[in-house]
């Protein structure tokens, strides 16, 4: 028989000229339980990892705006006291509805049914929009006084911290909207809530800095 | 037995929805948040020394951020994620406690 007409040997199934890898999970090889019932991949792990390492790279970009922060506020000879133009009650309530919101995020990623899934994420789309707008009404307060980005070292230094956070809230709150409007698994809920939860986290800093601190 | 294994027993790891049995839901470390930012504005508004206030500001800030990568975000179940966020925080902190130290004795000693 010629090498034309040889009947084709079985090769092992590749995936772009590289073998395919053996079944495995992070519990054992391929698959294997200890007590030899098999387990699904858990492709939580996967996202999880994947999000937190997003979210190192991104607090990367929080900290180089609080170490610019507290460098100028450290070496300015007075900083001046937020008090008149940033009110500390509006700022706690703000603080407040992100801290609220963190629950019910919390609470849409464990909910037992689609619906009260639902309910929750909208709670908390609620709650950053209305974080959002307080924002704005605050920056609308602050351009009404003649604070602009350009006015002075720690105006500049507020714009540019609570501006970049509210990108953040902004960004969450599209992606929880595209959530209410398709079909999400819970797993997939719980990886982002991550995000929504860092994005509390970053909030606390500059709720400290901003507002709490103690002038110079 | 091995990969012949009963279709049936193929199942997902279980996943908790909360990290601990001692925090059966997200509403204490709801409450304990809400308690400590409390403390903060308490901290904030009260007369008292300068240095006493940033210190303790900053520990009720530590202890918010603690709980809300442990008790909310699961630090504690996901190992590799909570390194990864430690090793930049970590880096960041250091970087700045640097900077800023650099920073005052500039302006101390002109």
């Amino acid at each position: 028989m010629s090498e034309a007409t040889a009947k084709p040997v079985d090769e092992p199934r590749t995936l772009g000229g590289f073998p395919s890898p053996p079944a495995t999970t992070p519990q054992g090889e391929a698959g294997l339980r200890p007590g030899g019932g098999r387990l699904a991949p858990e492709p939580v792990r996967v996202g999880a990892v994947g999000m937190w390492a997003f979210l190192a790279t991104d607090a990367m970009g929080f900290a180089g705006l609080f170490i610019a922060y507290g460098v100028l506020r450290v070496g300015a000879d007075a900083w001046p006291e937020p008090g008149p133009h940033l009110a500390l009650r509006p700022a706690a309530a703000m603080t407040f509805a992100l801290l609220v919101s963190s629950l019910t995020m919390a609470l849409a990623s464990g909910a037992p049914s689609r619906r009260a899934r639902l309910a929750w994420l909208f709670l908390t789309v609620a709650l950053g929009s209305a974080f959002l707008a307080a924002a704005g009404v605050e920056y609308a307060d602050l351009a009404a006084a003649g604070l602009g980005f350009s006015s002075s070292l720690p105006v500049s230094m507020f714009y540019a911290l609570t501006g970049y956070h509210a990108l953040h809230v902004l960004a969450g709150i599209v992606m929880l909207v595209f959530m209410l409007g398709g079909r999400v698994s819970r797993r997939t809920l719980k990886v982002a809530s991550l995000y929504w939860h860092f994005v509390d986290l970053a909030w606390m800093p500059i709720f400290t800095f901003v507002y709490l601190l103690p002038p110079s | 037995m091995n990969g012949d294994a009963n279709p049936q027993a193929v199942r997902s790891a279980p996943s908790p929805l909360w990290p601990s049995p001692l925090w059966p839901s997200p509403l204490l470390p709801f409450l304990a948040l809400v308690g400590l930012t409390a403390g903060e504005l308490v901290v904030a508004t009260t007369a008292g020394e300068r240095a006493a206030r940033i210190a303790g500001l900053s520990c009720l800030l530590l202890a918010k951020v603690a709980a809300v990568l442990i008790w909310l975000m699961g630090a504690r179940n996901s190992r590799k994620g909570a390194r990864l966020v430690a090793v930049a925080l970590v880096l960041a902190v250091g970087f700045a406690a640097v900077l800023m130290a650099d920073t005052a004795a500039r302006a101390r000693h002109g």
